[in-house]
């Protein structure tokens, strides 16, 4: 906590002249801002009960391994003895998280890209291989990508893998939110897989709502807050749990969106091109001014030359 | 001319190959090979990448340290061709090749780091520009600087071998229109170097604090004690610092190597600047720190503090403890243990802010190379000493006045 709250002062303090510019380099159309109309998944870890059949939808519908893993381990159940991450054939995982409050009833969380609101790995990308969709997605282009990994440095979230092992055509992957899905108005994959309800997708507007229902109409039974309503200016994803989310593997961020405070230096760096240009124009008069000075000399590479 | 009459850079003489120049082809040869098997199987087996940590060293050292020891470049330029300073003219040409060179590497580390690295030109197309990207704004102010810096560099190429092109039979005239072209060349770039000279100062004061940049954007999983808005003060007034140290080092090494006089008549006063550069990096960084709330963070007796005490304590500040003295300053040994350690304090912190920083939500261990990334990092950093003693061989780089009583027809021809 004592870190988080100096890391908050840093961009209050010392960036503090920065931030301010960088609201209206924001507005001026940096970064995709929250589109009313996009989309969404609330995810309820309250109902979720462990059968990773999100997980065999997501393998089959993006045809991740292959040959396919056989559908009979997607029902093993000693994979939740180790906390598992994302891989390039793997885009959501389900984990388990004891509740000391509840003993014999863990916890289970979905996991998968958040496809942020104002996502860093966009904001990162060098050629703009990662972009954010009018309707919720964070989208890749292989042919784009030059594998530099910055995309992985940037995510707050860990989630974008590489092809470590693929020696000519390695790939970023991560969960794509089904964007061939929502193209024709479906559902995601895993939503549409899951036989506890435990994911509603719509709206991202309207999912706030809902969970604010859930809230009000189950009192004690969720945390007061909806992870990924506020965090780094907010997630297309987002959790209800009923314990604090930190012990759910989530990792507690900020409001501001890292890539606000990023790109708001880089514009300022470079606003209308002023910084740079009066740069040029105040060592090149030194430079005139200081040659005129120095006694005979024209041009200060002839000089060097005419030794 | 009158100003500076000692400086006469020459090519070296004497034997190219000796033990120190063989054991560096050795080191380049181990990497070469380890760098064939990354290009094999890729980047999985080689390296101790993963997806917590997906840069290492090739990134940390090769890229951003390599691109800070290169501002002996835009430094020495600035003090030489800004504001005027002659005496420092004999540490104009290393600083010069020394920064191409590290420049250069910039460039190949990415070569071997980046997983499409045939696709290491697509930053170019405008389709695919990304003005939010620091890394972006990295990669374009680098290829125009190295651009300019090769500029820099062509009238000393054009020089060299201006009415030296023999070409025999039907090559020759090819030989007369390479002769041609250089003198064209040589001729246009006389006259407008200064813009390319402030070109490259302006190219590299954008770009090294870019560098720092590029960490803020992985604030929530950086340690506190690295992480700040401003990272891009603290990389470009630390660049600064160490241009200047690096050009002190690459001055004592090559007198050393090639045998000749150390050049201390520039370097003591030079090295007088160090204490005010490096002191005011330190102030920054300290001030950085209290208004962050960051400095009981040192004293937490975690890894990464013992590490920030290292880099910060040894690496940064003894170094400018150091060449607060006199005595220092004019000793060629101890100014390059000072100008040394600083080089490789400044290397810890580039190494620290990429990756002892990093603390991703969902790591298991921690990064540390693997013999094959140690190898071809080290094996870069040899290549370059190794083609900085070739360039210095080759083209009149190295300040070499003739000692008294003795005659030097080569420079007489240099001077013509």
């Amino acid at each position: 906590m004592n870190r988080r709250e100096f890391l908050k002062n840093t961009g209050l303090i010392v960036a503090g002249g920065l931030l301010a510019r960088g609201e209206a380099a924001h507005a001026s159309g940096h970064g995709a801002r929250i589109d009313p109309n996009a989309l969404g998944v609330l995810v309820d870890t309250t109902l979720c009960v462990g059968c990773r059949q999100c997980e065999l939808a997501c393998d089959r519908w993006n045809k991740l391994t292959n040959p396919p893993k056989p559908d009979a381990e997607f029902d093993d159940p000693s994979v939740f003895g180790s906390h598992r991450r994302y891989k390039p054939d793997q885009f959501t995982v389900v984990n388990k998280y004891d509740n000391p409050e509840t003993p014999g009833r863990p916890v289970f969380v979905k996991t998968q890209c958040m496809h942020c609101v104002h996502p860093s790995c966009v904001s990162a990308c060098i050629v703009g291989a990662l972009t954010k969709r009018p309707n919720g997605p964070v989208h890749y282009e292989y042919w784009k990508c030059i594998g530099c990994r910055y995309c992985m440095m940037a995510c707050p979230f860990q989630v974008p893998s590489n092809e470590f092992d693929n020696a000519f055509t390695p790939r970023i992957r991560k969960c794509t939110f089904c964007f061939d899905r929502l193209e024709t108005g479906g559902a995601p994959a895993c939503v549409e897989a899951c036989p506890m309800g435990v994911m509603t997708f719509g709206r991202r507007a309207e999912l706030i709502e809902v969970a604010r229902e859930r809230m009000n109409r189950r009192p004690g039974r969720y945390i007061e807050h909806i992870y990924g309503e506020h965090e780094i200016e907010g997630t297309s994803w987002m959790y209800l749990a009923g314990m604090p989310f930190e012990r759910l593997g989530f990792p507690k961020l900020e409001q501001t969106a890292p890539a606000t405070v990023s790109e708001t230096i880089m514009h300022s760096a470079f606003k209308y091109w002023i910084p740079p240009i009066s740069m040029y124009l105040i060592i090149g008069a030194c430079m005139w001014l200081f040659g005129r000075k120095a006694k005979g000399a024209d041009d200060a590479h002839a000089e060097e030359k005419a030794e | 001319m009158s100003g500076h009459g000692h400086y006469m850079p020459m090519p070296v003489k004497g034997r190219f190959f000796t033990p120190g120049t063989l054991a560096l082809m050795a080191v380049m040869g181990i990497g070469a090979a380890c760098g064939l098997w990354r290009y094999a199987v890729g980047l999985e087996a080689p390296t101790n990448l993963s997806d917590s940590f997906p840069w290492g060293i090739w990134k940390a050292v090769n890229v951003a340290a390599i691109a800070a020891l290169g501002s002996s470049g835009f430094t020495m330029t600035f003090i030489v061709h800004v504001l005027r300073k002659e005496k420092y003219h004999s540490l104009m040409r290393p600083s010069l090749v020394v920064g191409m060179l590290c420049y250069t590497f910039v460039g190949v580390a990415l070569l071997v780091d980046l997983g499409k690295y045939y696709d290491i030109w697509h930053p170019m197309l405008p389709m695919m520009w990304q003005g939010n990207s620091a890394l972006f704004e990295v990669a374009m102010c680098v290829m125009s600087y190295l651009t300019v810096l090769y500029i820099e560099f062509a009238p000393i190429f054009f020089k060299r071998f201006i009415g030296k092109v023999n070409l025999k039979g039907k090559l020759w005239t090819i030989g007369r229109m390479a002769d041609v072209g250089m003198r064209i060349g040589d001729a246009v770039l006389s006259k407008v170097m200064g813009a390319f000279m402030v070109l490259g100062i302006v190219l590299c004061c954008l770009h090294q604090n870019t560098l720092g940049t590029i960490m803020v954007i992985t604030g929530p999983k950086m340690h506190g004690l690295w992480y700040t808005p401003v990272l891009l003060v603290l990389f470009l007034a630390s660049a600064i610092a160490v241009g200047l140290t690096s050009a002190i080092v690459a001055s004592l090494w090559s007198s050393k190597a090639f045998g000749t006089k150390y050049e201390m008549d520039a370097l003591t006063p030079l090295a007088r600047s160090l204490p005010v550069f490096i002191g005011a990096y330190i102030a920054i960084r300290v001030v950085d720190l209290a208004l962050r709330g960051a400095l009981p963070l040192m004293f937490e007796g975690s890894i990464r503090s013992y590490i920030f005490l290292v880099e910060f304590f040894i690496g940064i500040c003894l170094p400018c403890v150091m060449t607060m003295f006199e005595s220092v300053r004019r000793s060629p040994k101890q100014l390059f243990i000072a100008s040394f350690i600083f080089i490789l304090g400044i290397t810890m912190n580039r190494v620290n802010t990429y990756i002892v920083s990093q603390m991703p939500p969902h790591a298991t261990g921690f990064y540390f190379p693997s013999f094959a990334e140690i190898a071809i990092c080290l094996a870069q950093v040899a290549c370059l000493i190794f083609l900085y003693r070739l360039i210095a061989f080759i083209f009149p780089i190295v300040n070499m006045p003739p000692r008294a009583g003795e005659t030097q027809p080569e420079a007489a021809k240099a001077a013509a």
